[in-house]
């Protein structure tokens, strides 16, 4: 059994004055546990659409979204924060720490939710942060530091609770190409550890770390790549995207 | 488009797409206008001054009321003008980016204060016009004047209205401009940063407001105890009134932002869903604008006085007309009653009661006001924070339940420290009545009515506004 299967899944926005945008149709696809996977595709094709769904946060117009087997639409809407909360990580492209909290708590926000310890939560956090590199910023407030630093306590944020799927959304969206890249490197590192990691974005450089690569154009999954040991992914994930510009596909 | 017309347009445009937030503060404009319009009004009616014995009094006390009211609601309203700006920086910011230079955004601001300025005056001088006979009347039912006579408008309360208020909102538009001035483009559109480090000096200025408030408290027993000082009442109550709100200041400013830390150190008690949010949320609030709180606790302690000091004089009317005549005396200073004419007495007393009324009114406007535009503000702030938490697995009644505390704690506060200072100020409102010959337990009488009506109409602001925050918070 896969730890995704989402089969047939579809997505229709209807708008004030009747308007209706069809965001995602037809989406099929499964990610066995611990695979790195990258959804591609340009601005409006539907990639956070897409995440959304697979994150529990809005409903499918039709299709189903299964997690270790379980139907997502059929959990209780009271149930769903904490199977949220227990089961999926997420990283955003706007990295969404808030404010009030400085980074430490922020990254132990979703184990306060959950009602761990205390002890617990420490015992969690400073070998995390010891890998993520941010030790030093855990008592800094979010605007006291850098976007890639920022980023990574995000990332520390979603792999604390030891979600079974990492969610990420256009993370290195708002990054300059270093921190970017270090980004990337963590998010490879728990790859290798058996993080089961889904990531849509659109750029290049970010889904050619990813073991296998879908593209979405127009709401359809119509192409998929996957990287073997010693060839140069960038360029085929470039022509991939190459390709489907010229339709092609 | 004619380019003479884009300012005056545009200005037109933000008050219309702003209309939310600028609705309450012209209601609250046009409100004080007509109360500032009616008082100044009846004090210079000329007909009052000849048809009614002692008038004189009856002038004097409007006369006193007509400078004061603008001295409580001229800041005020700068308060909430300024409230409004802080809200609008990104939107400023972007006319710049947009290519449009100061000057014109400040003729733009020039434009928006003249409409604000023009409609509330129309609607408040309307609502006052309008309703000059029925204030007239309850003048005069107040002071048991049976004369048949109505007041009319009087043109020079006109020009006093218009040119008090032409002066207020020049000094809104100062502001505007001063803060459009002081801020390079790129700061408007850049989240503001600054003042959510503690504040410096934070031991020593909790320290400062303790000892303030304490002698603010101490001030009043003092007078209460000393019968000497009797003849000093009212500088001694300004004195106490003074040192507590300073103290006021440095209690909500520092000494919260201590107490909260203090909670924030214990681990166990932090790192729990509700507390973990609640502490770190005050904490962010109090840094941002520790000051805000410690207004309307100032705020709701006015009001709540105006409205004590309303109700004894209602209270105690009836109680000292028994004694006139009789050689009775509370104090070294009390009025004397065996040479007083008690048709005097009723215009003394009816006129206090309608003056407190008045008071009360724009008091309690402003309290409810400034409360609802920071949880407004505060809601927006937070809204973003709740559809984080929302994503982390916080569920909607986890947020629900959040979402009331933080309310429940912003409004109690104020309401808690405003009834601490009510304690201490009824003791000089003792000797303050000692004066009119009005007994303590009048006083008492008057303050337990006070305390109950406010609380009312606090509870329906509260639920008022807790509904609107949580709107905006979940939607
Ligand atoms: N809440 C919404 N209401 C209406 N239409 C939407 C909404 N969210 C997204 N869309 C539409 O769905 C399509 C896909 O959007 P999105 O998933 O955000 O794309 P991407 O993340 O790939 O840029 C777009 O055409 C967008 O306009
Ligand atoms: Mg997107």
């Amino acid at each position: 059994m896969s730890l995704l299967e989402v089969r047939g899944l579809e997505k229709v926005y209807s708008i004030r004055g009747g308007n209706r945008t069809a965001a995602l149709q037809g989406v099929s696809f499964a990610v066995e546990e611990g695979e790195f996977v990258a959804i591609m595709g340009e601005s409006g094709s539907g990639k956070s659409t897409l995440l959304n769904l697979l994150a529990s946060l809005d409903r499918p117009t039709a299709g189903e979204v299964l997690l270790a087997g379980k139907d997502l639409a059929k959990i209780p809407g009271r149930r769903l924060s904490a199977f949220r909360r227990d089961h999926l990580g997420f990283v955003f492209q706007d990295c969404s720490l808030l404010d009030t909290f400085s980074l430490g708590d922020n990254i132990l926000l979703p184990l306060v939710l959950a009602k761990l310890p205390f002890s617990e939560m420490g015992s969690r956090l400073l070998p995390l942060a010891e890998e993520l590199g941010i030790t030093k910023l855990l008592n800094k407030y979010p605007w006291e530091v850098s976007g890639g630093q920022k980023q990574r306590a995000a990332a520390a944020r979603a792999l604390i609770t030891r979600p079974s799927l990492l969610l990420a959304d256009e993370p290195t969206g708002a990054l300059d190409s270093r921190s970017a890249g270090e980004l990337l490197d963590i998010f490879q590192a728990e790859n290798r550890e058996g993080q089961t990691i889904v990531m849509v974005t659109h750029s290049v450089q970010a889904a050619c770390r990813a073991g296998r690569v879908l593209f979405l154009q127009d709401g359809q999954l119509v192409r998929e790549l996957r990287s073997h040991p010693g060839e140069d992914f960038y360029r085929r994930v470039a022509d991939g995207l190459a390709a489907l510009g010229k339709g092609v596909a | 488009m004619r380019r003479k017309l884009l300012c005056p347009w545009l200005a037109f445009q933000n008050l219309r797409n702003n209309r939310r937030d600028y609705l309450p503060f012209l209601g609250a404009a046009s409100l004080i206008i007509c109360l500032f319009f009616t008082v100044c009004n009846l004090s210079e009616s000329r007909g009052f001054a000849r048809s009614i014995p002692g008038s004189g009094t009856l002038h004097g006390l409007m006369s006193v009321a007509t400078l004061l009211l603008p001295v409580v609601c001229a800041p005020f309203l700068w308060y909430i003008n300024s409230f409004l700006m802080k809200r609008r920086k990104k939107e400023l910011g972007l006319y710049g980016v947009l290519g449009l230079e100061q000057r014109h955004v400040g003729t733009v601001l020039f434009f928006e204060t003249l409409y604000s300025f023009l409609f509330s005056l129309a609607a408040g001088l309307g609502a006052g016009i309008l309703l000059t006979g029925l204030s007239g009347k309850l003048l005069l039912g107040l002071a048991g004047i049976t004369a048949d006579y109505t007041p009319s408008v009087t043109p020079v309360a006109l020009l006093y209205t218009l040119g008090l208020f032409g002066v207020i909102f020049l000094g809104c538009l100062a502001g505007n401009l001063v803060h459009l001035s002081l801020a390079a483009p790129t700061d408007l559109l850049r989240e503001d940063h600054s003042g959510e480090r503690d504040p410096r000096f934070g031991v020593l200025g909790s320290i400062l407001g303790l000892l303030l408030l304490g002698g603010g408290y101490a001030v009043a027993i003092w007078a209460y105890c000393e019968p000497m000082l009797a003849l000093l009442v009212v500088p001694v109550f300004f004195l106490a009134s003074l040192l507590a709100a300073l103290g006021t200041y440095g209690v909500f400013i520092f000494g919260s932002i201590y107490v909260l830390k203090a909670l924030r150190g214990n681990k166990d008690f932090y790192y729990r869903p509700q507390n973990f949010v609640t502490v770190s949320g005050m904490l962010h609030r109090m840094r941002k604008n520790g000051a805000g709180l410690a207004n309307i606790c100032l705020f709701s302690t006015m009001t709540l006085v105006t409205l004590c000091c309303t109700l004894t004089v209602a209270f105690g009317q009836g109680e000292v007309m028994t004694l006139v005549g009789t050689d009775y005396r509370a104090g070294a200073v009390s009025l004397d009653l065996a040479h007083i004419a008690p048709e005097e007495l009723t215009v003394f007393f009816g006129t206090l009661a309608f003056l407190g009324i008045f008071f009360g009114a724009a008091f309690l406007l402003c309290t409810v006001l400034v409360m609802y535009y920071k949880q407004i503000t505060e809601g927006h702030q937070d809204r973003d924070g709740f559809v984080v938490m929302r994503r982390v697995g916080m569920g909607v009644g986890m947020v629900r339940s959040t979402v009331r505390r933080q309310v429940t704690l912003v409004f109690s506060l104020p309401l808690l420290g405003a009834l601490l200072h009510l304690c201490f100020a009824v003791p000089v409102l003792i000797r303050l009545f000692d004066i009119l010959c009005v007994s303590s337990r009048t006083v008492l009488l008057g303050t337990g009515c006070a305390v109950l009506v406010f609380a009312g109409l606090y509870l329906g602001a509260y639920l008022t506004t807790a509904k609107a925050y949580y709107k905006i918070v979940v939607k």
